[in-house]
């Protein structure tokens, strides 16, 4: 998942970046609003991360243009004015969910995973398609309860797949959901994770859990067993 | 600038003054003028029935008069006193001697038995009053009555010179009069206004420190304004006193934890055991930051706030919490009496309501419930009390984590976020802000907090 990160401290851009990595995100970072409006606009992202006392653009003028320009990708606020009057500013300005700072770094990861999987329109940290459930919080895979060992960057696949289960998921869309812009994008590697991922999940292959769509991608074929009705 | 009411009052009793003045001059001199008129009528009256009762018209060609009159003026030429006789034909039969080398017509009605008034101008260019009188005068031997007429005159010089001389006097008297009256006006304004000047005063000694606020007693109609300003100082004070207290408070809970944290870093070691003292310490910093800091910002209650319409305030914080609460499903059930009004700092009903329902929301099971209503005024109470209510079905606070939750900085539940910290700072702002109470029922079935602001 693809992430945006605007702060202007850079210290806590740099920690918070690392962390966010460590977690397996794309980050993409703008250390000032003009940078952040741009990155916004320009690429897929899947979840904003904004310090509201930015020094160019403030943080809520960014979110409104973000807003009015038509990007609905979820956005958490970062900020130091912890009082309820900013608070419900920012939310009515189109945000969905507010820190204030300080915060523990584990907090801020709890509410980017819970943004990330109400934008695809699960409520429950546990993802759960047929016999395969992925534990967002915990970051574990089972099939039927059996626990599957996956890589960092395979888990990074199949989280999207399965987030976006039942719909088609074009190469491009996952290469672009899932790398940095800076990183190398060769689409062979994704063919041979989904290869691998198909592997161990599903041995003796008669689930065939993620389906090809010739000339278009990826579609995981078992319907979310527990989706909430449409948000 | 606007014009000070001193000139206010002063410009509008002066044009008053005037136009009374004014109005009043040109109808008594008027009513005089015509009061003099009809004493020169009388006066000519009275001359032409002395003129009838001596005249003799019994003897043809003789004349009518006698040679002496009784009205010495009539004699003196140019005495601004003259009589005439005409007979039938208007021709002139007597005149007075008075009347010395000049002539005045007759006058134009000579009906008998009819006075008629005019104003002539003899042929010396003499402005004249003259009133005729008609006789018929039956003359023994004479069939048919003759016709006479008898004409007296007065100059108009002495009417003229009578009126102007009013004139003069009235105006002198009325500008005396209006003088006075607006030395008087000046005066009824300067002991008027007195208690605003002295409240003006009060107000500069205020400024300038000598006086902390406005003592003395005011007419009735500056009450208000004297016992507004008073409140406006205090709430002044209260504020400024609140930011010091907090900043005081902060700086002093800010140094222990700071001196752990220097003298652990000192030590230099850095094992798990000494990292979560270190990060003890820093919770302990950010609690006391976020609780003293929300404290100073407390507005409090006040007599000036406009107020504030409590459902719409609240249905926007629960519109907020929806949406952070997304994920968890939760019913918000907002049920808010339209009338409810707070009279106070929006930001500190904010504060309260969020912090209240926020937590609600942490620890409900399905359903929060927001409820604020009007309480019934006390006697004596100019604002009623607000009263907001905040539900949840959670599992209900333990009674001693009730009480912990209430202290100062009490933490419940370290990965409820800020929870101990919020309640704390709601209380703070409900019971040194609005002097009213919060209150606390947890059951097993959930928690119900009240929080009941008073606004006198």
């Amino acid at each position: 998942m693809r992430i945006l990160l605007v702060e202007d401290e850079p210290k806590l851009l740099d920690t918070l970046a690392t962390r966010l990595r460590e977690e397996g995100y794309a980050v993409d970072l703008a250390a000032n609003g003009r940078d952040g409006l741009h990155l916004g606009s320009e690429y897929p992202v899947d979840l904003g991360i904004v310090d509201l006392g930015l020094p160019d653009i403030p943080g809520t003028e960014l979110i409104k243009r973000w807003r009015a320009a038509g990007h609905a990708f979820p956005i958490l606020i970062l900020t130091a004015r912890g009082s309820w009057e900013d608070k419900v500013a920012g939310l009515e300005l189109g945000a969905d969910d507010y820190l204030v700072k300080p915060f523990h770094t584990e907090e801020l990861l709890a509410r980017v995973r819970a943004l990330l999987r109400r934008a695809a329109g699960w409520s429950d940290p546990k993802l759960r398609c047929g016999p395969f459930v992925l534990d967002t919080s915990a970051k574990t895979f089972t099939v039927e309860d059996k626990p599957v060992e996956l890589t960092a960057f395979e888990y990074k696949v199949l989280e999207y797949l399965m987030l976006h289960a039942g719909r088609v998921v074009s190469k491009s869309e996952l290469t672009e959901h899932l790398y940095e812009e800076d990183v190398d994008r060769d689409s062979n590697v994704l063919e041979v994770i989904v290869g691998r991922l198909r592997r161990k999940m599903d041995p003796e292959r008669n689930l065939n859990p993620v389906e090809t769509a010739r000339g278009q991608g990826y579609r995981f074929r078992f319907e979310r067993a527990q989706a909430r009705p449409a948000d | 600038m606007p014009l000070s009411l001193n000139s206010r009052i002063l410009v509008a009793a002066g044009v008053v003054l005037v136009a009374f003045l004014g109005t009043a001059s040109f109808a008594i001199d008027r009513s005089f003028r015509a009061t003099a008129l009809t004493a020169v009528h009388e006066r000519l009256k009275a001359q032409i029935f002395m003129l009838l009762g001596l005249a003799n018209f019994d003897a043809p060609g003789a004349a009518p008069m006698p040679e002496v009159l009784p009205d010495p003026s009539l004699s003196v030429p140019d005495s601004g006193h003259y009589a005439q006789v005409f007979d039938g034909e208007g021709d002139l039969l007597w005149r007075s001697r008075s009347m010395l080398g000049f002539a005045v017509q007759p006058p134009a009605s000579r009906v008998p038995g009819e006075f008629f008034f005019d104003e002539l101008v003899s042929s010396t260019d003499e402005a004249l009053f003259c009133t005729s009188y008609g006789v018929e005068w039956e003359t023994r031997g004479r069939a048919a009555p003759s016709i006479y007429t008898l004409q007296a005159c007065e100059g108009r010089q002495s009417y003229t010179l009578q009126v102007r001389g009013f004139q003069r006097s009235l105006w002198a008297w009325f500008s005396i009069m209006a003088a006075l009256l607006l030395m008087i006006q000046t005066a009824i304004l300067r002991w008027g206004l007195r208690p605003l000047r002295a409240v003006a005063l009060e107000v500069r000694a205020i400024e300038s420190g000598r006086q902390a606020a406005i003592t003395g007693e005011y007419p009735r109609e500056l009450r208000a304004l004297t016992r507004n300003l008073n409140a406006l100082i205090a709430a002044r004070d209260t504020h400024v006193q609140r930011y010091r207290n907090a900043l005081g408070d902060l700086a002093h809970s800010l140094k222990t934890p700071l001196a752990v944290l220097r003298s652990a870093l000192e030590a230099g070691r850095f094992d798990a055991e000494s990292v979560r003292g270190m990060h003890e310490q820093v919770a302990q910093i950010d609690d006391t930051v976020r609780y003293q800091l929300q404290r100073a910002a407390t507005v409090g209650r006040s007599a000036f706030a406009p107020p504030v319409e409590v459902a719409p305030m609240i249905e926007r914080i629960a519109g907020s919490l929806r949406k952070v609460y997304h994920a968890r499903n939760l019913v918000l059930d907002v049920q808010v009496d339209r009338a409810s009004r707070f009279y106070g700092d929006q930001g500190d009903l904010m504060e309260v309501v969020g912090n209240l329902a926020d937590n609600a929301c942490k620890w409900a099971r399905h359903r929060v419930g927001i409820s604020a209503q009007v309480l019934p005024l006390r006697p004596g109470q100019r604002r009623p009390a607000l009263e907001v209510t905040v539900e949840d079905d959670g599992p209900g606070m333990p009674e001693h984590l009730v009480e912990t939750a209430l202290r100062r900085g009490g933490r419940l539940d370290e990965s409820a976020e800020g929870h101990g910290i919020g309640l704390s700072v709601v209380r703070d702002v409900i019971e040194t802000g609005y002097g009213g109470i919060l209150s606390i029922e947890a059951a097993p079935s959930g928690t119900t907090v009240k929080a009941v602001f008073e606004f006198d």
